[in-house]
């Protein structure tokens, strides 16, 4: 099989392919750019802030570890592997709501454990639509769908130091390792993820006794054969995914293994891509075509707020009152992880986790930090709470609002032909209960851990 | 009721019907409220699939010399037209004009999903291929045979063949044969007339 995409029309444009319309909010970093850069400015001028320190402290580790991921991502999507088992699950399903539900949530943490969660979640709802297409299930049930795969996806992102983009911050910092965080968190994040996809499942039988869905088995059916020959002729590329995965593998081994003051992780990622690319013998310009800069631009402005932040004292000082105020570490941590969930709901996981960075490490100082015993579960705990407070609102998580436009583009129908919403009034019920439960969850674990450690 | 315009838009209106009569033809009845779902809806449930694909393959090698061409430029996402030329191992290009409003995964997802040894290239709307040789290129168009010279084609061949012909002079297939055999009622929403002047029957 041979396709390609012919390069120059008869307009003397670029590739066809390439000429995408301009996505709503594409503009938004450059925006944020701009915003950022004239309050740095005038802060520095004012003798508030001095911006060489504060470029002193930007972290670059992170940003290049981001987007060597975030290039790793694409080579795997590329391999058509996710499409594939995407498809294998709803044949799997047969179109039965509750296996759907637990089949495709399952799949997503996997996958969104060690890949980009929002890629993993974009690739993964064309399939679905397919389906609830064909089932035209009741609201409830879509709504109530959607919302936990956003809360998968966070959770499997905190769930390993390479998952999400503040468990890359977490990392960083030095207040763990990649062992020690993988082994603590691990746990935590697939028990409350099963404790999440359980309850979902659960309130579904609940609502599907009360009404009893109509028979849709003939459109089921059609539209499964409709999804299998949309996929009929899309290979996995097995070659190339077997020297990935061996790549893969060989990092995570990098990453566990050796120290992060000897060979830094990013520089493993960042090497980890080039062999990849290189092993594989694909051709670099699909990675650059799927690599998509608008992540990447505002992950690089939030990195600049963090060190701005630090630079100021602003988090320190308040560290300090807090210690002043709240002597027992329990609590303090409680109070921390409370706190650090608002922020990542008001302002999303990203700024939050870059923001907080520098009061869990005054926390978790040596020698000075009150759980400074602990830094390792102060991580965790950390995470836990960034996480909880990304799965508060639509906008707080990196996936919330493009799942909510591609749901709004697929115009899924309910049993009665009404167009389906999710969004952030849709999504608020959803949302305020996974954060409580996640929080909570997260602070009896970590306090349960730290009680037995002691 | 499933929404199918979605799927006619990444797979064509051809493959969907061909599938659907497959889907029914495996269920053993024609599925409830599928002809109220159609722009065109199969008369016959069962073996409307197996039809199609036999029309499809037959209009084939009614080109004139298919194998001796070196490039077939087909408006739309048609697999089974793709299915056919494998089948008749075409060793020549494919070139697939396909609308302009599809985004990039679902192009994407088009240009994967092609038989094996087949040679496709895709272009959006209203990026037209150029220097399509005249000797060596056929346009293939699918349609209904509407009588009077008239034939009923879908929007994407309508503004292809509107976009070439400033350019090309050569060969434009009207692949007909799947009319009322086939289909129950045509009706025009997203598909457009046009004379059958300058094509050949297939």
């Amino acid at each position: 099989m041979s396709t390609s995409t012919t390069l120059g029309g008869r307009l003397g444009a670029p590739s066809p392919v390439d000429r995408g319309s301009c996505p709503p909010g594409a503009d938004m970093p450059f925006l944020m750019i701009a915003c950022v850069g004239l309050v740095a400015a005038a802060l520095s001028l004012t003798g508030a802030i001095k911006l060489t320190a504060a470029m002193e402290h930007y972290q670059w580790g992170v940003l290049s570890f981001f987007i060597a991921l975030d290039m790793f991502t694409a080579l795997v999507v590329g391999t058509g592997v996710l499409d594939k088992a995407a498809v294998v699950i709803a044949n799997r399903s047969r179109g039965n709501p509750g296996l759907v539900l637990l089949l495709f949530s399952s799949l997503l943490f996997l996958v969104s454990s060690f890949l980009n969660n929002l890629t993993a979640v974009l690739v993964v709802l064309p399939v679905i639509f397919v389906l609830l297409g064909a089932l035209r299930l009741p609201r409830a049930y879509v709504v109530s769908f959607f919302s936990l795969l956003l809360a998968i996806s966070n959770l499997a992102g905190a769930s390993t130091p390479v998952g999400d983009f503040p468990a890359l911050i977490i990392m960083k910092s030095g207040l763990t390792t990649f062992q020690a965080y993988l082994v603590r968190a691990f746990p935590l994040f697939a028990f409350t993820g099963a404790v999440v996809i359980g309850l979902h499942f659960a309130a579904h039988h609940l609502r599907r006794r009360k009404t009893e869905a109509d028979n849709q088995d003939d459109d089921t059916h059609v539209s499964l054969s409709l999804l299998a020959t949309k996929y009929r002729y899309r290979q996995v590329d097995t070659r190339v995914l077997w020297r990935i995965a061996a790549v893969f593998i060989a990092m995570f081994i990098g990453w566990a293994t050796i120290p992060a003051d000897v060979v830094p992780p990013e520089l493993t990622a960042v090497l980890g891509l080039g062999l990849a690319v290189t092993v594989t013998g694909r051709d670099f310009t699909n990675v650059y075509r799927a690599f998509d800069l608008k992540p990447v631009l505002t992950v690089a402005i939030m990195l600049f707020v963090a060190s701005i932040i630090q630079e100021s004292g602003l988090l320190e000082r308040l560290a300090g009152q807090l210690q002043a105020r709240i002597h027992s570490p329990v609590y303090l941590l409680c109070a921390v992880m409370v706190m650090t969930a608002i922020c990542s709901g008001l302002f999303s996981a990203g700024p939050a986790a870059a923001a907080m960075m520098p009061l869990i490490l005054s926390l978790g100082a040596p020698g000075s930090g009150p759980l400074a015993d602990h830094s390792d579960w102060l991580a965790v705990a950390f995470a836990a709470a960034i996480c909880a407070g990304s799965s508060l609102f639509v906008w707080s998580a990196t996936a919330g609002f493009p799942m909510s436009m591609k749901i709004t583009d697929a115009q899924l129908a309910g049993p009665d032909g009404q167009r389906l919403k999710w969004g952030t009034r849709e999504y608020l019920k959803y949302g305020v209960t996974h954060c409580l439960l996640q929080l909570t969850l997260g602070i009896a674990w970590v306090l349960t851990a730290i009680s037995i450690q002691r | 009721m499933i929404s199918l315009s979605p799927h006619i838009a990444e797979l064509g209106p051809l493959t969907v019907i061909a599938t659907i009569g497959d889907a029914q033809a495996r269920v053993g009845r024609a599925t409830a409220g599928m002809r109220d779902m159609l722009p065109v809806a199969p008369a016959t449930g069962s073996g409307c699939g197996g039809r199609i694909r036999q029309v499809l393959r037959s209009a084939v090698t009614q080109l004139p010399d298919y194998q001796s061409k070196t490039c077939i430029v087909f408006p739309g996402p048609e697999l089974v037209f793709l299915e056919a030329l494998a089948d008749l191992s075409y060793t020549g290009r494919v070139l697939m004009v396909l609308d302009g409003v599809l985004d990039n995964p679902t192009v994407e997802r088009i240009q994967c999903n092609v038989p094996k040894g087949l040679d496709v290239s895709v272009h959006q709307l209203p990026y037209v291929p150029d220097r399509l040789g005249v000797t060596g290129t056929v346009l293939a168009v699918p349609g209904f045979e509407c009588g009077s010279g008239y034939a009923l084609v879908t929007k994407v061949a309508v503004r292809t063949l509107g976009l070439c012909r400033s350019f090309y002079f050569g060969d434009i297939a009207f692949l007909d044969g799947i009319g009322e055999r086939v289909y129950g009622r045509p009706v025009t929403e997203n598909w457009a007339l046009i004379s059958k002047r300058n094509a050949f029957n297939c």
